[in-house]
């Protein structure tokens, strides 16, 4: 009998242990691997990238068929079903532990609504590439910001939100594959995304320039200025690296995983090492609003051409 | 003087679908008089729509005659930056 168990709090630290313990799935080769169990009955607190860390594990094991008769375990209380319950999860996991097409697991995520009280929280979502999605997503996220927060906090997290759902979509390679959550409040904001695609390292070296480069270098300049996977398009190259000038000048925090590294960025300082190894990206994005500086804060490189601006 | 709101094309800037959509309104409206842009009630603009919807305008008109006939109004200081670094990228 194999398992991984849930300790009672499950928050960053715990997130890269958990990421050590399930990086086997990424290896395995094609075999079923029997009587696995994932158990969550110890869990008391949890983060939402935490659940969605969860999630995003079992979807993938199920969809490419890791397990031969797994065992989810949710506790005999329903305390802990309550806490992934509160932030949207249970649907889609239940939906999992009932695997059976594709066409039900997107109705959930349709059927999972945004609330907005006094705090902010956008439920998990998928980014699929369809225009229909891509209005619901707009519908969910942007707009709910917009409606949340002054001109200035939304032209920041506005801003965050819609370069890193470009820059996934960008680099997702099964549709249903990437999600994203968000919760905020007036003087915070949180945003966690998830896929099991291509993953930023990889990514890069679709430009043939980057691939000389070791990966640590790759994922550190993922987040400079003018680096783009996709050289002579519209893409600048500027998505990531205004996110990362956003999280700085906001006093944040920037936490990516991805194919074995782990990118941060906290208290200004950037710090790129080994991780266990994750198929895609995790990342997690967190502004402090109370004093907040958008992007004009920022000093303009390489300006020739400038447009009028009238009243 | 034609006058586009943009965000009844679109709030929220975010994709190739609405920029294309934005750019095309543009070309059509250059294609008779000059066009004032008005940006109010737009929520986001990606860096990629900034260079897909400006930068071609800049390259088809050149410098002088992009500034002359293509005015913005009610720009939030983000949207200004991000379309300068698209007309610069």
């Amino acid at each position: 009998m194999s398992g991984i168990q849930i300790p009672e709090k499950f928050f960053q630290t715990e997130i890269r242990d958990f990421l050590g313990k399930t990086e086997f799935i990424f290896k395995r080769n094609t075999t079923y691997i029997a009587n696995f169990t994932l158990d969550l009955s110890h869990i008391k607190e949890i983060s939402i990238l935490g659940m969605l860390v969860i999630y995003k594990f079992i979807a993938y094991t199920v969809k490419n068929k890791i397990f031969r008769h797994p065992t989810l375990n949710w506790g005999v209380t329903s305390s802990v079903k309550s806490l992934f319950n509160e932030y949207g999860f249970t649907p889609l996991i239940d939906n999992f532990v009932n695997y059976k097409n594709k066409t039900k697991i997107t109705e959930s995520y349709k059927a999972l609504k945004s609330s907005s009280t006094e705090e902010l929280f956008c439920a998990p979502h998928s980014m699929l590439r369809t225009e229909a999605n891509r209005n619901e997503l707009e519908q969910d996220f942007l707009n709910k910001i917009a409606e949340f927060y002054d001109t200035t906090r939304n032209s920041i997290v506005n801003l965050c939100t819609s370069e890193l759902m470009l820059n996934f979509w960008s680099h997702a390679t099964i549709d249903t594959d990437s999600i994203i959550v968000a919760k905020g409040g007036k003087t915070y904001f949180n945003l966690f995304l998830i896929d099991n695609g291509d993953g930023l390292i990889t990514s890069l070296k679709e430009n043939p320039i980057y691939r000389g480069e070791t990966d640590k270098d790759l994922l550190k300049a993922v987040f400079e200025e003018g680096i783009s996977s996709k050289p002579n398009t519209n893409h600048q190259g500027r998505g990531l690296f205004l996110v990362r000038e956003l999280v700085k000048l906001n006093e944040g925090e920037l936490v990516v995983f991805t194919e074995g590294l782990q990118y941060k960025l906290k208290d200004g300082k950037i710090n790129v090492s080994e991780a266990p190894y994750w198929k895609g990206v995790v990342m997690t994005v967190k502004l402090k609003l109370k004093r907040p500086r958008d992007i004009t804060h920022l000093k303009e490189s390489k300006i020739r051409y400038r447009i009028r601006s009238i009243c | 003087m034609l006058i586009i709101k943009i965000s009844e094309i679109g709030k929220n800037i975010t994709n190739d679908i609405v920029g294309n959509q934005i750019y095309e309104k543009i070309k059509a409206g250059l294609n008779k008089d000059s066009v004032t842009l008005d940006f109010s009630d737009v929520n986001v603009m990606t860096t990629f729509c900034a260079k897909q919807i400006f930068r071609p305008l800049l390259e088809e008109l050149g410098e002088e005659e992009f500034n002359k006939r293509i005015l913005f109004k009610n720009i939030t200081p983000t949207i200004e930056y991000e379309i300068n670094m698209g007309l610069n990228g």
